[in-house]
């Protein structure tokens, strides 16, 4: 694999976790809610109407993206989500249910399909290429990225906007602590336009060098190592990780012993501290590491290392330009 | 360019719970489409489906899969078809990492959530978890890849309607890539209140049965259902019958609006248009369409309207299978890739069922009666909400 | 039963809500401006929400969204509709 990044927005948590419910309640739901951007200062009102915030957030940052790389429009758009338009689908599930499924609201059975945001990024700058979304837990960015290299490779696109979503509701966010999850859960939106790495630009944040996943620590090993293999770097050059395993549960420990047997020895930086846990939080860590990887005399190699409920790893290998 | 070949086929839906039975149904030419039974819900009993008659729990044991462990009717579903699909390949063969599964779907496990939500909504304390464990879409891919022992890559595609088309057409680029030598992808979707009402809601939800192409159609018939292909190259295939080879694909998207289709089928005529360029194929080497054609009054009159921009005055036979099975969403696509599959090596075309007067805005009408195919190329369409619009041509193997 | 000024003044306010207009306030909305297309600019989805409009607040139930067309040209033509099914 080998992408550059030409550009790239991203909305996320701020460092604060707040109180779903009243803060007094005992042992209140916490969540990490994306701190938004002006929406109506990018998107038209009458079509911002209908959007619910997954939608608002992925298609900001893909505006923006796109902007920045110079388009109107992007060649392809693939997009990875893996919860999709929560809000929408808890409405209208209330909408059944409050009206005896009788005399339902549309909008919000329209709105509720995975695939919403990519096909608005698509309405909205009139994109008529190749469209797709991946939802697969937490390997939706990954995914979407791996299809975003092989379009490239394959010359069906000579750029492709890769977006990224993921929104919580308070329903949500009980369900997950009745399932026994002491998580912080935050969500977010990022979007990235790749290029082929061989285009020479001006215009480069970083570059992806290598992305897989892996449904136990086992098979991860030995994606990972391929990872590095097809990269053509060895493991040890890896400055920082960006990690997304838990303190707790066995998975930091499991998460560290890996990448140890693999030969990498730097340190790692739990990104989620920050953005909080969603299934497309990686989506938040490669732009975290394109800001590292930009600074002067910063990490040359990052590598993005995720874990999800203990036995799912998703890697993307980053580097300079 | 690598060859790209189908080997192996699994489907069930209201049409039959096999390969073997769907092809008889097809050749019948009979309907499983009947009043929702099954569900609960208030139109039960009214509106028509393509319902598959059978619970949860039958469909658990057909699939080899422990009830007592958390499911969803998609992915138990798409395990019987998957399992239905690979029944000639060898355990080990599926564990290689050169093996990969890609499955779509729309509706994930939304038929128990629902159940879950009414009660949540009133109290969330409420409601059992275990009917929400298995909501997400990918949760279905992660059972089937389990079930039957695939280690490899395997993802989730969903595209609403054009889902397990696009997997097929995601399984063909990997192959095509050297990534993987053999690919089992399709998707399946099961039938729930939220669908049924969605469609209902915005008033394209048939009270009659769906007539494709029919100037008089009044809407779709929801269905249910999954289907799985096993997609190889020669080598890994070894032994086993090449059905098809797929000879190539596209995706595109319509921009014109959240659901409906542009009038003159801009988005459809442009997947059709690509595929066949990536096909190498021209629009006289085509046997027959299988068309989307789900007999909403917008989809069925885009799509023809692309087909005539596209084929101009030498249009080939064009049908819609979705009077057999309903339309089974996110499934749809490989289930009638499968279904055109079977039906075009025994010889025939499937026929376009409660087909009644020509649609005035075209100058065709959708294959009814009894023809042999007139090549060995099919053109396939599906196309999504969102105007993800999806086609890919086969060749059927002799 | 509501005089048509009363009617019209309550029917833009629902619209307002249900299509989500929030950038409108009612004396935005011209009842003899066309909803669709040039005026408002409503889509296909709106038309269908309207119809849960009529159907919710006036029992009114419409059954094909081509009926749907000549009914909501204008906020004036939707007062219309109601008063001669509610005087009927």
């Amino acid at each position: 694999m080998n992408i550059i990044i030409t550009s790239a927005h991203c909305i996320h948590a701020g460092t604060v976790t707040q109180s779903v419910n009243d803060p007094d309640t005992p042992n209140p739901d916490r969540w990490k809610k994306a701190s938004e951007p002006v929406y109506k200062e990018r998107i038209n009102p009458m079509q911002l109407r209908r959007m619910n915030r997954l939608m608002k957030m992925s298609l900001y940052t893909a505006l923006d993206a796109v902007a920045q790389a110079g388009l109107t429009s992007p060649d392809a758009v693939i997009v990875g989500t893996g919860m999709g338009c929560l809000e929408y689908t808890e409405s209208f599930l209330s909408c059944i249910d409050e009206n005896q499924e009788q005399t339902l609201n549309p909008s919000y059975f329209i709105t509720s399909t995975h695939n919403t945001p990519a096909a608005q990024i698509a309405l909205y700058m009139k994109c008529r290429g190749y469209n797709s979304t991946y939802s697969h837990k937490a390997f939706s960015f990954e995914h979407a990225l791996i299809d975003a290299a092989l379009l490239l490779d394959e010359g069906r696109a000579s750029n492709v906007l890769v977006s990224a979503a993921d929104e919580i509701t308070p329903g949500y966010i009980r369900i997950l602590k009745r399932l026994g999850s002491a998580a912080d859960y935050g969500e977010g939106a990022a979007s990235f336009i790749c290029l082929p790495g061989s285009v020479k630009t001006e215009k480069r944040i970083c570059r992806i060098i290598g992305a897989g996943t892996a449904s136990s620590p086992e098979k991860a090993r030995s994606v990972l190592s391929a990872i590095f293999k097809n990269a053509g770097i060895h493991p040890a050059r890896v400055s920082l990780v960006l990690s997304g395993a838990a303190e707790s549960g066995g998975e930091r420990s499991e998460h560290d012993a890996l990448l140890h047997a693999v030969g990498i020895s730097a340190p790692a930086e739990q990104y989620k501290k920050i953005c909080g846990e969603y299934h497309t939080s990686s989506a938040f860590a490669l732009h975290h590491a394109a800001g590292i990887i930009g600074l002067k005399n910063s990490a040359e190699v990052v590598l993005i290392c995720n874990v999800y409920k203990k036995n799912n790893y998703s890697f993307i290998l980053v580097s300079k330009y | 360019m690598t060859d790209v070949f189908i080997t192996g086929a699994g489907s069930i839906s209201a049409a039959g719970d096999s390969v073997d039975d769907s092809l008889r149904a097809i050749r019948s030419l009979k309907t499983g489409i009947s009043p929702i039974s099954i569900l609960e819900s208030r139109h039960t009993g009214h509106f028509l489906a393509g319902e598959i008659k059978k619970s949860n729990e039958n469909l658990a044991e057909m699939a080899g899969w422990d009830f007592s462990e958390p499911t969803s009717r998609t992915a138990l579903l798409a395990m019987i078809a998957a399992k239905e699909a690979v029944r000639n390949i060898e355990r080990a063969d599926l564990k290689n990492p050169r093996t990969a599964l890609i499955s779509g779907n729309s509706v994930g496990g939304m038929g128990n959530t629902e159940k879950f939500y009414s009660d949540f909504r009133k109290n969330n304390d409420s409601g059992h978890l275990r009917d929400v464990i298995c909501h997400e879409c990918g949760s279905s891919t992660e059972q089937t890849a389990l079930l039957l022992g695939i280690d490899g890559f395997s993802t989730t595609i969903s595209t609403a309607c054009s889902s397990s088309l696009n997997a097929i057409l995601l399984g063909l680029r990997l192959i095509r890539s050297g990534a993987y030598d053999r690919v089992i992808a399709g998707g399946s979707d099961g039938l729930a209140r939220f669908t049924i009402n969605g469609f209902n809601s915005l008033m394209i939800y048939s009270n009659e049965i769906c007539r494709p192409f029919s100037a008089d159609r009044k809407g779709l018939n929801l269905g249910e259902g999954a289907g799985f292909v096993v997609l190889e190259t020669a080598d890994a295939a070894g032994s086993r019958k090449k059905l098809a080879r797929v000879l190539g694909g596209a995706n595109t998207c319509d921009a014109y609006h959240q659901t409906a289709s542009s009038p003159d089928g801009e988005g459809a005529y442009e997947a059709m248009r690509l595929a066949m360029k990536s096909a190498a194929v021209n629009s006289a080497d085509i046997g027959f369409i299988k068309a989307h054609g789900t007999a909403t009054p917008n989809n069925d009159l885009s799509e023809g309207k692309a087909i005539e921009r596209l084929f101009g005055n030498e249009i080939p036979p064009v049908t819609s299978t979705k009077g057999y099975t309903g339309h089974t969403l996110g499934a749809s696509g490989s289930i009638e890739v499968i279904f055109s599959i079977l039906a075009a090596r025994e010889g025939f075309i499937p026929q376009n069922l409660n087909f009644n007067s020509k649609m005035p805005e075209l100058s065709f009408a959708p294959h009814t009666g009894v023809s042999v195919p007139a090549t060995p190329f099919i053109l396939a369409n599906a196309f999504g909400f969102g105007g993800n619009n999806t086609s890919i041509v086969l060749e059927i193997c002799t | 039963m509501d005089s048509k000024e009363e009617l019209v003044a309550k029917l833009k306010v629902q619209i307002i809500e249900a299509l989500k207009l929030e950038d409108k306030k009612p004396e935005d909305i011209n009842p003899d401006e066309p909803l669709f297309m040039d005026g408002l600019g409503l889509d296909s989805i709106d038309a269908l929400e309207l119809i849960v409009i009529l159907e919710k607040n006036y029992g009114l139930k419409i059954e094909t969204a081509e009926e749907g067309k000549t009914i909501f040209k204008t906020v004036h033509t939707m007062a219309d509709y109601i008063i001669s099914k509610k005087s009927a």
